[in-house]
């Protein structure tokens, strides 16, 4: 898998498994985005309409910007267009709305891009060990019940996860010294 | 010199405080392990806030591969993306979606249906979690409530696999506003817990179990064990 600026690259390119590398990896991070915002219900359709768009404006991307930060731009739009038109219906989630729009909405779209990109980072490593780091950091799980739903060693476990770890570390940092992300 | 501690047992919180304490002296006088921890420190910050971030708002769906296979450009309006990039895609997402949960080299075969009563923990509602045979090595739970009160705005009904013995909880996400909700599971997870509990939760980013469960349901150790 490519870095966020290399795929955004492609994309600008109208490459589409370049859209498909995206949708990839950052899918489900802008999933849990779109939830926090618009509800399991209809985040669904508002990813459709986000990668819609990341789509049409492909050309748009400039690599000076970093590819997370883009996505998860177009994605805060689509969520307050959402809640907007939901006003001229019955409901308004007031609090979701004030905590979209303004600069908390910005800063939390900017959270969420940055935690996608550590997310899309892990794409980039070997299986095994992209699969230690999921399971400690996103599944929470520990060392020994790694070893356990894995059936492996814990020495495995652990040389795997340690390597890993190492990894993501030099990926993520020489991602951001560049100026894009990892 | 005492053996190296276990840095990312130590970074993670997985020692006991004695461990901590001695992980603490022996970092004092041993530069390498001063070195290895700098190191390990900044991917584990960054993989930190991020789980943090992306679990805020409940189920991510790697934890709960239920993302509905929907592609994401099935409007035909848009003609410019061909439908072959659609179903690649289709099929990336739900392999990203279900990573997690697959471990490797599972046990398989076939396992019988196993249902079970939602008991209300306090008031009136109910309902059933029914389990049958998922696709290799999972379960799929579907989870239906009844007489469950409206939750309010800003709150949510969340499902959790939970082991009473030592309270430890696994999010599976939502129910849906009809009080259902189906999850696949991967087996040797499911078989870490006795327990599905159904809460209710506050939407103010707090990943943890509120203190409001409303129905909670046990099942036995008919599922595959995780070790």
């Amino acid at each position: 898998m490519d870095s966020g600026e290399a795929i955004g690259l492609r994309l600008a390119r109208r490459e589409e498994s370049a859209l498909e590398d995206a949708y990839a990896a950052y899918g489900p991070s802008l999933l849990a985005y779109l939830r926090r915002y618009v509800g399991p219900d209809e985040a669904e359709d508002v990813l459709q309409r986000t990668f819609l768009d990341v789509w049409r404006h492909s050309s748009r991307y400039q690599p000076a910007q970093r590819f997370s930060t883009w996505l998860f731009t177009i994605a805060h739009r689509r969520a307050v267009d959402t809640l907007r038109a939901r006003r001229h219906r019955v409901v308004v989630d007031v609090e979701a709305a004030r905590d979209l729009v303004g600069e908390d909405g910005r800063e939390t779209a900017e959270r969420y891009a940055e935690a996608a990109e550590v997310r899309a980072a892990l794409a980039r490593l070997p299986e095994h060990e992209r699969e230690a780091l999921e399971l400690t950091y996103y599944a929470g799980l520990t060392q020994r019940e790694i070893a356990a739903h894995l059936d492996v060693p814990i020495g495995t476990v652990k040389a795997r996860t340690s390597r890993a770890t190492r990894r993501l570390g030099a990926l993520m940092r020489d991602g951001l010294r560049e100026g894009g992300a990892a | 010199m005492n053996a190296h501690p276990d840095l990312l047992a130590l970074l993670r919180g997985e020692l006991s405080n004695p461990l901590t304490a001695e992980a603490g002296d022996h970092l004092d006088g041993c530069p390498d392990c001063r070195a290895e921890l700098a190191e390990l420190a900044t991917a584990n910050a960054m993989l930190s806030r991020s789980a943090r971030t992306l679990a805020a708002r409940a189920p991510a769906p790697e934890t709960v591969p239920a993302l509905p296979p929907r592609p994401p450009f099935r409007r035909r309006r848009r003609r410019a993306l061909g439908l072959a990039a659609a179903a690649v895609v289709v099929i990336a997402v739900a392999a990203a979606a279900t990573f997690v949960t697959r471990g490797p080299e599972q046990p398989a075969g076939p396992q019988p249906e196993v249902s079970a009563s939602l008991a209300p923990v306090d008031g009136a509602a109910g309902g059933r979690v029914l389990m049958t045979t998922g696709p290799a090595g999972s379960t799929e739970m579907t989870i239906t409530t009844r007489d469950l009160p409206r939750a309010h705005r800003g709150q949510f009904y969340e499902a959790w696999l939970l082991d009473p013995a030592t309270r430890k909880m696994l999010p599976l996400g939502q129910l849906g506003p009809s009080g259902r909700a189906s999850f696949e599971i991967d087996d040797r997870l499911l078989g870490r817990y006795t327990a599905v509990d159904v809460s209710l939760e506050a939407d103010d980013g707090d990943p943890q179990h509120s203190v409001t469960s409303v129905l909670r349901a046990s099942y036995d150790a008919q599922r595959p064990t995780a070790s």
